[in-house]
């Protein structure tokens, strides 16, 4: 069992800050939050022989539809082919950035929260598939290489309404290397996406004008059948008491297909340990370029396909600094600074501003995590 | 009074330091069964291993690693610098994405016991505690 008891404010007035893109409401100014960071899961594992195992995972958080009820994050048969060899069939993880797969496990990362910036252009926890994994001695290193494949089909809130993103089918392939203190890992893949999601409607009604101004438009909107191509690199250094991280991140979505932004994403990390403390700061950033429009279909249809573009694109950067304190065996005690910069944000908004203005302020949490 | 009390808070720290001094010569040795094909390990095959990177033992048998409760904030200490706190959020990384599960946890005397009677069994106690139902491998000085 795992779970993260966290308390998040900010002071910045009309801005609502929202973890992920699931979360239904965001942290009001002058408000303390327990929902954004808060989460509880538990776990069974079950072994037929020595070759079969399986694992089942449910997690309790603020879900899209404004609900705490307990989802399945994980499900699995797990093969082990050889000592070497591991096929997972079921639902698992997205391992793609590093550490990715155990991101709900507060207790087992050094800071608060895994940097939205990084995790963003992958919002999905897990995939409906498969996942193989190899791994060899390379000298005294272990090197390891994993391919996955699966669909996603994720919920989100926007607006307040809980909305599918685009059902899409991942495959990729992640090759690490591991020596005693330093971990290199680099990955790339394809997402295709297979359904429109919550723009399916604004597809439809575009493509409902037998036009061919409108066609090519709804074309550039409908991105079924398209593809994006996704890459990064993780590298992180780990001799205690020092551990240092640092990760790149890259999208590239088809020209033609105007919802399917490029983004960029950097995130760098240290921390250093002192006894049961351990002080971190980490920053990170992202850009996420939309298409550009041209507009030509008329009031309000241009306003409502820009709006729709300019919610692809986000401008994103945190700079943080934290402490962790190991209180008891498993239960660990964070506090956390983060000063937020955003633009075109989903996840940080002011009614009261355009989205095109900076958003700076800051966040504080305070976070209580452990398993057992 | 107060003698009788500066007399208590010197034993003490003697106690402690005493404690330290022994933690800071015991002499930790990985220990395997004697059937593995394994004359020695090297510190990163032990990392490996211990931190579950990989399953089986520079022979090609499949390892099967054990935790000895009373040493275990020594070893990783001594292996990889690590403080117990460290160790367990590694661990539940590792448990809670699915990946692998963290080495059975045993008593001193157990884990003596296990090494000797499962082929592919790995450990470590304190170097006064070995005999021959076990073989050295690899050796954990202060």
């Amino acid at each position: 069992m795992f779970g993260t008891l966290g308390a998040l404010y900010h002071d910045e007035p009309g801005v609502s800050y929202r973890r992920t893109l699931q979360h239904p409401h965001g942290a009001e100014a002058g408000k303390l939050t327990f929902g954004q960071d808060s989460i509880v899961g538990a776990q069974l594992n079950g072994r037929a022989n020595e070759q079969i195992e399986a694992m089942v995972q449910a997690v309790s958080r603020w879900r899209a539809d404004n609900n705490w009820l307990p989802e399945i994050t994980w499900g699995y048969l797990r093969l082990n082919v050889d000592d070497a060899l591991v096929v997972r069939l079921g639902r698992v993880g997205i391992d793609a950035q590093i550490n990715s797969e155990s991101r709900l496990i507060g207790y087992a990362a050094l800071a608060i929260r895994p940097t939205h910036e990084l995790h963003a252009s992958i919002t999905p926890d897990y995939i409906d598939g498969m996942d193989l994994k190899f791994s060899y001695p390379l000298g005294a290193a272990i090197a390891s290489a994993k391919a996955f494949y699966g669909i996603t089909d994720t919920e989100i809130n926007a607006d307040g309404i809980a909305s599918k993103l685009p059902r899409t089918l991942s495959r990729g392939l992640i090759l690490a290397v591991n020596t005693e203190s330093v971990q290199g890992r680099i990955y790339g893949g394809v997402a295709s996406l297979r359904s429109n999601g919550a723009t399916q409607q604004l597809v439809d009604t575009v493509r409902a004008v037998p036009v061919p101004a409108f066609q090519d438009v709804a074309d550039a909107l409908d991105v079924r059948g398209a593809k994006t191509t996704f890459y990064g690199a993780d590298l992180a250094y780990d001799a205690s008491p020092l551990s240092l991280q640092a990760s790149i991140f890259a999208q590239t979505g088809e020209d033609n297909e105007l919802l399917v932004p490029d983004s960029l994403a950097t995130a760098y990390m240290a921390g250093y340990r002192l006894g049961r403390f351990t002080p971190y700061a980490q920053y990170s950033r992202l850009h996420k370029d939309g298409k550009a429009y041209t507009g030509g279909l008329g009031q309000p249809l241009d306003n409502i396909i820009q709006a729709a573009v300019d919610s692809s694109q986000q401008h994103q950067r945190t700079r943080g600094m934290g402490v962790r304190v190991d209180i008891a065996r498993n239960v660990a005690l964070k506090l956390q600074i983060d000063r937020v910069t955003a633009r075109h944000s989903p996840l940080v908004t002011d009614a009261s501003r355009p989205g095109s203005e900076d958003i700076d302020f800051t966040l504080y949490g305070l976070t209580l995590d452990f398993t057992y | 009074m107060l003698a009788r009390a500066f007399i208590r808070l010197l034993l003490i720290l003697a106690c402690g330091l005493g404690a330290g001094a022994l933690h800071a010569t015991e002499s930790l040795v990985v220990i395997a069964h004697p059937g593995s094909h394994i004359d020695s390990m090297s510190r990163a095959q032990v990392i490996n291993l211990f931190l579950g990177r990989y399953k089986k033992l520079p022979s090609g048998e499949r390892a099967v690693v054990l935790d000895n409760i009373a040493r275990k904030e020594l070893f990783y200490q001594r292996l990889v610098n690590k403080t117990l706190a460290e160790i367990n959020a590694y661990w539940a990384r590792l448990t809670f994405s699915g990946q692998t599960t963290p080495p059975r946890q045993e008593d001193e005397m157990q884990v003596l016991r296990r090494v000797a009677s499962t082929p592919g069994a790995v450990s470590y106690v304190d170097k006064r505690f070995v005999d021959d139902r076990v073989r050295i491998v690899h050796e954990l000085t202060p």
